[in-house]
């Protein structure tokens, strides 16, 4: 398929002994929402950390546009100012401004000048509806609100694929649809995107496509209407059942 | 990773330059540089005036004056040079001399063999005798004899003769030996003993200073028996002295009556504590601009060694908490680097600064011939030993900022520095600078220990003020003061540039987007 970012390929991790990641195999299309669910456990953040390598793989490569990033001549900041990543617990610098924590990176990885990375900033901040809070500092905001500045600053350094690490689960239910809506209205702009999430509903409406991980590996992928609708392997569907008996 | 190398070893370079700029000629000919404690009146004594001839000290607006000064000056005459008194604690004296800071002790030291072996002595320039000091009103003032001192706690000053001499005291209780003579005489005044053995022109001028006190005198079959070597005072030169003949030339012209009426003026001349006004006031009219200048010094070196140390322990704190790199051969230079780092701050932090202080000053004198300034090497000692605190102090603060920071940082493309420059450190910087503000504090404190290699800060100001007016309580009183007013307004300061860097507890929320382009600008400033 044409436009293909990120391949991964025979992609193992082992911590000691301990194998999380068996043997992983996916691609990522340009503008194209993949989503990953399954168990707690069954490494899919270990997945995304290996994408950006904030973990470094134990076996297989994995590709950003054809060429390994393992390879020991590889750019690793300006691959990882192209892939970015919303975390769980937020990770704003504590240290800056909510203005600051979208430009300064910017101005330090992508060395904008401050002015245009300034404006670049205001005009996202006020995408996620955090214009007014621009001079506070981040342990003076919700979660919610935390997030949705996070997802300003990932998407402010132009991305070609954005990595979600359950990027609600942190959140009190009442502030998950703000940034749920956040998310969705980026995925409308045609962002790449990669989200680890337990919202099986944003999963269905949004995504093109479901990875379901199982201890270690891809048990099922496919549209979201394969994956939720007619799931083929036994783990998935027993996966989804207990969702929707909590849900 | 390369540019925190470079800053290293800019330091480094720095640091070295600044010890090389400060060294200077061993012997300056031309002057005859003559160590000694400034504080032993009659013998030496330091003024703030040059009356009565007195000769300025070295390095300071003060005056040094007494018997051991004017002995000082004839000499020096007699060689054709010309005196510069160096103040230097006692201890400081012999390693200031054989590593060439000075050219002589004249000191009221008397020529014993355990100083021979290191140091060459002249003949005699003052024969003393030995006495007891005691409180007037104690049963001890009746002394005929040595033997009368039955149950009394003696005591006399450390390494020297006169403490060997309280053996011949029958049925004394000897005490621990002490400092100095202003330490004796508030121990005496006390009751903490009963008297110490000293010589007479030290025991007429604790009895002219203190009415409490007195000096006994003893008649030459109930007296000390004592070794000439002793007695004798003479002037300590390095082994091999050229002049040391010229020298003693010129003391063999010079007759026990002068030498009498020399010392006659000296206990005349001697700083007595003016009549009059309050305590306060007087000691602040009499010795305010000594102990102002001490206080300068501390403060000078306390905050230059806790800037210059807060950098260095940046510098070990970043360095440290480098990752592990992938190839075998940088982590291998890492592994080196971090054990040399650990020794350092272990050496730094495992010896006591006075100790650190005479090896780099008289040490490095003497093995190398490097001659470095005095305040300089004060500085660079406060700055190295702070620093190895600091190191510690910060790569606890580097630890304690959340693993997420750095995470966030890396995934958005920062290199190890700039994570460090823009995001870690200053995190750890600000959970850091309550214990820094401790450091600032403690050295404060610390650099008193700076006395033994001759820095006059505040409280080597203050033995020499109460050795002088033998006000010891009032002058370590107004000390005291001084130094909680230092490190309460230090504690304050910190607490405010705390509050700054925090910035305000409150935030505004804009309420349209001209007002946050606005607030912006003031954001990112
Ligand atoms: N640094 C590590 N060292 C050792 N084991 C680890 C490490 N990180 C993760 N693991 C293990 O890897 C496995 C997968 O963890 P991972 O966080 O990827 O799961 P997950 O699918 O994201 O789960 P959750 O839904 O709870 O977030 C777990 O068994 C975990 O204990
Ligand atoms: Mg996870």
């Amino acid at each position: 398929m044409a436009d293909t970012i990120i391949e991964v390929k025979n992609l193992k991790k082992a911590f000691g002994t301990h194998e999380v990641l068996t043997d992983i195999n996916f691609d990522v299309h340009k503008g194209e929402v993949v989503s990953i669910i399954g168990r707690s456990g069954s490494g899919k953040s270990t997945l995304l950390r290996n994408i950006n390598l904030l973990e470094e793989p134990t076996g297989g490569d994995i590709l950003f546009h054809g060429k390994s990033v393992l390879s020991g001549d590889f750019d690793l900041p300006h691959y990882r100012a192209a892939v970015g990543m919303v975390f769980q617990q937020f990770n704003l610098f504590n240290n800056l401004t909510v203005l600051q924590n979208v430009v300064t990176p910017q101005t330090t990885v992508l060395k904008r000048d401050a002015a245009s990375a300034k404006t670049h900033a205001l005009e996202l901040l006020k995408q996620v509806g955090m214009d007014p809070f621009i001079n506070a500092k981040p342990d003076q905001l919700s979660g919610g609100q935390k997030q949705r500045v996070a997802i300003a600053r990932a998407v402010a350094m132009d991305p070609e694929v954005l990595l979600f690490d359950e990027p609600t689960s942190a959140l009190d239910p009442e502030m998950v649809d703000d940034v749920l809506n956040a998310m969705k209205a980026l995925a409308d702009t045609g962002l790449t995107m990669i989200v680890v999430t337990h919202e099986m509903q944003f999963a269905k409406d949004v995504s093109d496509r479901v990875v379901f991980m199982n201890e270690g590996v891809i048990a099922e992928a496919g549209t979201p209407a394969e994956i939720f609708d007619h799931p083929s392997e036994v783990v998935t569907q027993e996966f989804l059942k207990r969702y929707l008996n909590r849900a | 990773m390369k540019k925190v190398w470079l800053y290293l070893s800019g330091v480094a370079v720095a640091l070295l330059a600044v010890l090389a700029f400060s060294t200077q000629n061993v012997s300056a000919s031309g002057t005859f540089k003559v160590g000694m404690e400034a504080g032993y009146a009659p013998f030496n004594w330091t003024q703030s005036d040059s009356s009565n001839g007195a000769v300025k000290i070295q390095g300071s607006s003060d005056y040094a004056n007494g018997y051991d000064v004017q002995m000082a000056k004839k000499v020096a005459k007699a060689i054709g040079k010309k005196v510069v008194v160096v103040k230097t604690s006692w201890d400081g004296l012999q390693p200031a001399l054989t590593s060439g800071k000075i050219d002589a002790i004249i000191a009221g030291m008397s020529p014993t063999a355990e100083r021979r072996k290191a140091i060459d002595f002249t003949s005699t320039y003052y024969a003393s005798k030995l006495t007891v000091v005691v409180r007037r009103d104690s049963k001890y003032a009746k002394a005929k004899a040595i033997n009368d001192f039955k149950g009394a706690k003696i005591t006399a000053q450390l390494s020297t003769f006169h403490y060997q001499a309280i053996k011949q005291m029958k049925g004394v209780i000897k005490e621990e030996a002490m400092n100095n003579f202003p330490a004796m005489r508030v121990a005496l005044e006390s009751g903490t003993i009963d008297g110490y053995v000293s010589e007479v022109p030290e025991g007429i001028t604790a009895q002219n200073a203190n009415p409490n006190l007195t000096y006994l005198k003893f008649s030459k079959a109930n007296g000390f028996k004592t070794n000439p070597e002793d007695v004798d005072l003479a002037i300590g030169l390095r082994k091999n002295d050229p002049d040391k003949a010229k020298i003693n030339e010129e003391l063999a012209k010079i007759p026990t009556k002068t030498r009498d009426q020399m010392m006659n003026d000296a206990v005349a001349n001697q700083p007595s504590t003016s009549e009059g006004g309050n305590w306060f006031m007087q000691i602040l009219k009499q010795y305010g601009p000594m102990l102002l200048r001490g206080t300068g010094m501390t403060l000078l070196i306390s905050l230059v060694g806790t800037i210059v140390g807060f950098v260095i322990g940046l510098l070990v704190g970043i360095v440290r908490t480098i990752p592990k790199p992938k190839t075998k051969g940088k982590r291998g230079l890492q592994w080196f680097i971090n054990w040399l780092l650990a020794v350092y701050i272990e050496v730094f932090r495992g010896t006591p600064m006075i100790v650190q202080a005479a090896v780099l000053y008289y040490g490095a004198a003497q093995a190398f011939g490097l001659n470095m300034n005095k305040t300089m090497a004060a500085l660079v000692i406060v700055s190295i030993n702070t620093g190895a605190y600091i190191s510690e102090i910060i790569r606890g603060g580097i630890i304690s900022v959340d693993e997420g920071q750095f995470e966030a940082a890396h995934a958005l493309g920062f290199t190890h520095l700039q994570t460090m420059m823009k995001v870690v450190l200053p995190q750890a910087i600000r959970n850091s600078l309550p214990a820094v503000t401790n450091e600032f504090i403690v050295n404060i404190k610390d650099t008193s220990v700076l006395s033994v290699i001759s820095v006059s800060e505040l409280f080597f100001s203050a033995e020499t003020v109460a050795g002088q007016n033998f006000q010891f309580f009032h002058t370590y009183l107004i000390v005291c003061g001084i130094y909680l007013i230092l490190t309460f307004t230090i504690s304050r300061l910190f607490r405010l540039i705390e509050k700054h860097i925090d910035g305000p507890k409150n935030y505004n929320v804009m309420s349209n987007q001209m007002q946050a382009v606005d607030a912006s600008k003031e954001a990112n400033n």
